[in-house]
């Protein structure tokens, strides 16, 4: 019976082995010439259907690593440059990438189709010359407002941030959950810019922010729309993803673009400098900025695309959410996230006072 | 008196339980809703299990990770018995610094860990994928069966070896015929714990796997990014109904085993 139990286990470990192998073996192929390697959020944020017309087209093969954050991405690439030929990464972080010498220069002559971008995407401050990066997928965050519900509660049309502070809407506003973002609010609301250091004027955010607490009835940051579609709050701050998700659920929600000014994401495309096969990296990228795929691309991830020929592209419900297709106004009144770490620690604090109030 | 206290302790336990187990029911829950908002309930539906199936890279994903996690559960099955085992015939000193060095790695930070396997895979030029998923994840999941493993050691009684030894058993006889039989609920226990922890992983396998492979966590952790959909709620139930299942499994395993009067 032991004997019988015994050479089970054995035949169960051989079996076991033989597998391995097997799997090490296929995990192990070697790297073919004609393959690119691009690094970036997972999901759908490159579509998969887009990669694999490209594929069809060029024979490239493209392999998509996935990863969680921007700091896996930099870790990564400094570990293993040669590993990667090109990545999809948040504007700080392609000021990071480039300030510690990790990015290729781009070689515009390889890239006719870079002429499609939007020139009021170029010159920010992560690649002031452009010569890193190509914006790929841009987001921003703003008010999301039931006009009628705040008419109900006799408070004035929300234009601006400072609209939120207004004595009628006690208990009615919903907001992301993160104290920067907050602060933010705040500091744009005061006339001032995000991240402030000078003491004076973060205090004076301190004291207007402790204000907005009755006003909040909600620190939400992954639904934060739900609670408009619910009829809990009449107001809220949030991404724009968020925001556009509201109003399809419940089209009586209108977006406000603050006229203090509003926070903006944008990923960008950089390459390697070791990159491995450099030619099918601007290959694909060059692809990629072809207007009628850069607008499938836009209405696939539902992220702006700072495409300017993919608009008559898109389709009409895109090119009509002001959202979605953002007005070169509205992307001039946007500012970036610059210097959070210098923050982080002292608006944390106050965020936490805040909501211990 | 006692009555009390058993009614005090039964309604303790089913409040415990609810506050534990009624998110992971509203997943299921929300897997069925026809709306992909969570604000409002608007229907019956299996189109989410439907849209799950049809993802290429969910499926794929789920694919690798079976695959590491497998290979993961074998390995480490063998190399923390090995220790295990071996530990019983060194001086007390020595397992003392095989069990130091067993539990190293669960106190390191698994982001430290991450960075420092993929740098030192990298200098080996070890192509990353499948194999160092395995190894790295190995590297986690030895130490608890090692520990199972030795827990279950102890506890047997030491005369029948030596009379194993008396009627002229050789060590590997021994070990082959007396110690691993015992053991062997305590392994497949801790198999199916590394398997399930090697499922787990994200961090590890964030810098493990190479541009080809994708772990299921990983994929859908990176999806943030883009949001995540409801798809995620079928694919949760789903991992669920199957980890109740491999528990279950390791219960009645480990049930049969002990009426059998080990």
């Amino acid at each position: 019976m032991r004997r019988q139990r015994f050479s089970k286990i054995v035949g169960i470990l051989v079996v076991a082995l033989l597998a391995i192998t097997a799997v090490f073996y296929t995990g192990a192929t070697v790297e073919a010439a004609g393959e690119i390697n691009l690094m970036t959020w997972g999901g759908d944020f490159i579509p998969r259907a887009i990669i694999r017309e490209f594929e069809e087209e060029t024979g490239i093969k493209v392999n998509y690593k996935e990863v969680t954050s921007n700091e896996d991405m930099q870790s990564l690439l400094e570990a293993n440059p040669g590993q990667y030929d090109l990545a999809v990464t948040t504007d700080y972080m392609v000021d990071i990438l480039r300030q510690t010498d990790m990015l290729a220069v781009l070689d515009k002559s390889q890239l006719p189709n870079y002429a499609n971008i939007n020139p009021v995407y170029h010159g920010a401050y992560y690649d002031p010359t452009d010569e890193y990066s190509i914006p790929y997928a841009i987001s921003i965050s703003l008010l999301l407002a039931n006009p009628g519900a705040v008419e109900a509660l006799g408070a004035d049309p929300i234009t601006s941030y400072h609209d939120l502070w207004q004595k009628e809407l006690v208990n009615n506003v919903v907001v992301v959950d993160w104290s920067v973002e907050i602060m933010g609010v705040v500091l744009k609301s005061l006339g001032y810019e995000y991240n402030e250091t000078d003491p004076v004027k973060v205090a004076e955010a301190r004291e207007k922010l402790f204000a907005l607490k009755p006003n909040i009835m909600r620190f939400e940051t992954n639904t934060p729309e739900d609670s408009l579609v619910n009829g809990e709050a009449v107001a809220g701050f949030m991404y724009s993803n968020q925001a556009v998700k509201g109003v399809q659920t419940k089209p009586e929600l209108a977006p406000v673009f603050p006229t203090e000014g509003m926070p903006i994401f944008i990923d960008s495309w950089v390459m390697s400098k070791a990159a491995p096969n450099k030619d099918g990296a601007y290959q694909f990228l060059n692809f990629i900025m072809r207007p009628e795929i850069a607008a499938r691309i836009a209405d696939l991830t539902k992220f702006t695309s700072p495409n300017k020929a993919a608009e008559e592209y898109l389709p009409e419900d895109f090119k009509n959410n002001p959202m979605l297709n953002l007005a070169d106004e509205v992307v001039e009144n946007t500012s970036f996230y610059i210097g959070v770490e210098k923050v982080l620690d002292e608006y944390e604090h106050i965020y936490l006072e805040f909501k211990l109030r | 008196m006692t009555r009390k206290t058993s009614r005090f302790s039964a309604f303790y336990l089913s409040l415990f339980f609810v506050i534990l187990y009624l998110p992971v029911l509203s997943v299921i829950l929300y897997s069925f809703n026809a709306s992909p908002s969570t604000a409002r309930w608007t229907g019956f539906t299996f189109d989410w299990y439907r849209v799950l199936f049809q993802d290429r890279v969910i499926v794929e994903s789920f694919k690798v990770s079976i695959q590491v996690a497998l290979a993961t559960a074998v390995l480490s099955a063998i190399l923390g018995t090995a220790s295990a085992v071996i530990s019983m015939w060194v001086t007390e000193r020595m397992k003392k610094a095989i069990q130091g060095m067993m539990i190293l790695p669960l106190l390191v930070p698994e982001i430290a860990l991450g960075i420092a396997l993929l740098i030192f895979f990298n200098a080996l030029r070890l192509p990353f994928g499948h194999l160092t998923l395995v190894l790295s994840h190995s590297l986690f999941c030895v130490p608890y069966v090692y520990v199972m493993v030795q827990l279950r050691l102890k506890e047997i009684d030491r005369s029948i070896l030596e009379s194993a030894r008396d009627l002229g058993a050789t060590t590997w006889q021994m070990v082959r015929t007396v110690i691993l039989p015992l053991v062997t609920p305590s392994i497949i226990t801790a198999s199916l714990l590394a398997l399930a922890m090697s499922l787990d992983d994200v961090i590890i396998s964030t810098y493990m796997s190479g541009p080809r492979t994708t772990t299921l966590p990983v994929h859908i952790f990176s999806m943030m990014r883009v949001g995540v959909t409801p798809k995620v709620n079928a694919l949760c139930t789903l991992i669920m109904v199957g980890m109740f299942f491999i528990v279950g499994l390791s219960q009645l395993f480990n049930n049969t085993q002990r009426k059998e009067g080990l």
